[in-house]
């Protein structure tokens, strides 16, 4: 009994070692390949800081239109009843599933050229295709589940007594909304925000499909990783891999700030005197 | 009643089919019932969180439900204040920021009411502390100011005390009295417990099953209830039997019953039986006398309440003496110990007998 536990402790903690290294090596090895000194020289290459300046606009840009998209509707989803939520819940999750280069496909057989909707937005003069549009609505399309799920989750969890005690106390559904469910969500919408953002630098098969890799206009940094790799510039690709590294790491420890922080912290006191003592 | 709540509601959830009239003057009434007999979503669908199925609620000359005519104010627009067992407190917010929610007006006025509602309920001390670190009496007294710091016309209490200590629930049941008092609104107080209610509500419904039983003053409820639910509730003894006349006295039988109750109220055929647990004594034999009532039996269990103990005996029928806790030591009352109850025949108080309903269990 207790040599068979010991074994299996010992499994375990094989375990535990063997994929820590398995995760841990390949990104040591992108920042041990290059030294630091030639990491910022490559960064400030025209490719690198263009390809930066593209990620950084078209993430952002994504970004704000999942959060002021999908906010009331993962609020909708999770405080409604209503016929057809269960059916709603499952399609706004699909892009998770779904492999980015369908995505791209998809995007591109709905908004190309010769696509669904192709003739309408020609015939206003516009075209989405290989545009900074394309970039951002196949980031907002890929990453947006990740936002809407931790959302959905987020607002079930909700005390609803606190929305009910909102409402009777003279406020509306919209001001109850902001007022009282954002703030409650606020935790699982930041962490469900910063997964998007992750999810959204990271986008690579969308993006190149239906809006291609165009130095300084469509191309972002995963893209540009994949073109200095492909060219054979390793060093170029290795720097920038770092750099996605740092950010998307960065962003990871920013989740888990944001998640430990105390709920029961107050935020709003009006101008009264904490200390005054009863007449 | 013209000035006042008024409720008429049907509305059918998953495991009974509520339906229930009420009318609210300037008073306090308490609906009292079990756990899962309606209360809650009764309490809902009067602030209009819950649309019933069927129903009319009016305050006065402002109809707030009317689904006959299609017409059903939203929670925001209805001026029903609901108190929430919890207190419902926003967490994210101080209690000043809590109590200033509701409040209407420009920025200046709602301050001003802000503090003075603070400082009318003695809680200025508490303005920049966040709920999380309130006390249970804390919080039910927050919550009570918020909820009338948005001046409501109609005021719904769900359970306030039922989540605090003995010690803490007098004090808040105190404080209540005097608010309910100050602000005189029309006002539903929820409760599972008959004896919470006890001086806050001048009447008392007593709710099972969806439908309202019996509604009338706590002593009503205690001197004649109307059936064997709401005696249970009202913490009294009450049995079912038939009456006869013998001589000056009356006789009452059930079947099962080791000898016939006799009471000095005069009263034939079906009955109620009542009586009270503080009118019932304990002894370990039978006691001398003409006119008294015997049951012998056997300890069951003992409760005690302060120097008071509700003792319950297995007998036929089984019966609750209220006794001190000095009869309790003496008389070595513990479950399975053998006592006999008796009381005069001037305690048993007969009442007509509770209508078959179909609902009793």
């Amino acid at each position: 009994m207790q040599r068979s536990d010991r074994v299996a402790a010992f499994g375990a903690a094989a375990a535990t070692a063997i994929l820590m290294g398995f995760v841990v090596l390949p990104i040591l090895a992108i920042f041990v390949r290059v030294p630091p000194s030639a990491l910022f020289a490559q960064l400030r290459s025209h490719v690198a800081l263009a390809a930066l300046g593209v990620s950084l606009r078209s993430t952002i840009v994504a970004l704000a239109l999942i959060v002021v998209f999908g906010t009331p509707a993962a609020y909708v989803l999770a405080t409604k009843r209503f016929r057809g939520a269960g059916v709603l819940t499952v399609l706004l999750e699909l892009p998770l599933v779904l492999p980015p280069a369908v995505a791209g496909i998809g995007l591109f057989a709905a908004f190309g050229r010769f696509g669904l909707l192709g003739g309408t937005l020609r015939a206003f003069g516009i075209q989405i295709p290989f545009s900074q549009a394309a970039v951002v609505m196949a980031l907002t399309f890929v990453a947006m589940p990740f936002y809407t799920r931790q959302a959905v989750a987020a607002f079930v969890a909700m005390d609803h007594e606190l929305l009910g005690a909102s409402r009777t106390l003279g406020k509306g559904g919209a001001a109850t909304f902001f007022r009282v469910a954002v703030p409650l969500a606020r935790q699982g919408l930041s962490a469900g925000a910063a997964l998007a953002w992750a999810r959204a630098l990271g986008e690579f098969g969308a993006t190149i499909l239906f809006a291609g890799s165009f130095s300084g206009r469509t191309q972002t940094l995963p893209l540009a990783i994949y073109a200095q790799f492909s060219g054979g510039n390793v060093d170029g690709a290795l720097a920038m891999s770092g750099l996605l590294v740092l950010v998307s790491a960065g962003l990871l420890v920013g989740v888990r700030v944001l998640v430990r922080t105390r709920p029961e912290e107050a935020t709003w006191t009006p101008a009264f005197p904490s200390n005054s003592s009863i007449a | 009643m013209d000035a006042g709540l008024s409720v008429e509601l049907v509305h059918r959830l998953s495991h009974l089919d509520l339906d229930v009239r009420l009318d609210v003057g300037r008073e306090t009434l308490a609906l009292v019932g079990p756990s899962g007999a309606g209360k809650s979503t009764l309490l809902h669908a009067v602030a209009g969180l819950v649309r019933p199925l069927r129903g009319r609620v009016s305050n006065g000359d402002r109809v707030l439900l009317d689904t006959a005519r299609g017409l059903d104010l939203s929670p925001e627009a209805r001026r029903v204040g609901l108190v929430y067992q919890h207190g419902a407190l926003f967490p994210f917010m101080t209690v000043a920021g809590n109590v200033a929610y509701g409040v209407r007006g420009d920025r200046r006025a709602r301050i001003r009411r802000t503090r003075q509602i603070l400082d009318r309920f003695g809680i200025a001390y508490l303005a920049g502390a966040s709920p999380a670190r309130l006390s249970g009496g804390e919080r039910q007294r927050v919550a009570l100011a918020r909820a009338l710091a948005s001046d409501p016309e109609v005021l719904l209490l769900d359970e306030p005390l039922s989540a605090l200590d003995a010690v803490t629930k007098a004090e808040v049941a105190a404080e209540l009295d005097l608010r309910l008092r100050e602000f005189g609104l029309p006002t539903i107080l929820v409760s599972h417990d008959f004896t919470d209610v006890l001086g806050l509500a001048g009447r008392v419904a007593v709710l099972q099953q969806g439908r309202i039983v019996q509604t009338g003053t706590p002593s009503d409820l205690v001197e004649a209830p109307a059936s064997a639910f709401v005696a249970s509730l009202a913490g009294v003894n009450y049995f079912s039997g038939t009456a006869a006349r013998h001589g000056d006295l009356t006789e009452v039988r059930a079947d099962g019953w080791t000898r016939a109750l006799v009471s000095t109220d005069e009263m034939l055929g079906p009955v109620g039986v009542v009586v009270y647990p503080w009118e019932v004594s304990l002894a370990a034999r039978v006691p001398e006398g003409s006119a008294l009532n015997a049951v012998a039996g056997s300890v069951r269990r003992v409760s005690r309440m302060g120097n008071r103990a509700r003792v319950s005996i297995e007998a036929l029928p089984a019966i609750v003496a209220e006794v001190t806790e000095e009869s309790v030591r003496s008389l070595g009352l513990a479950p399975g110990a053998a006592v006999v109850a008796s009381w005069k025949a001037t305690a048993t108080r007969l009442v007509p007998a509770a209508p078959r309903a179909s609902s009793d269990r």
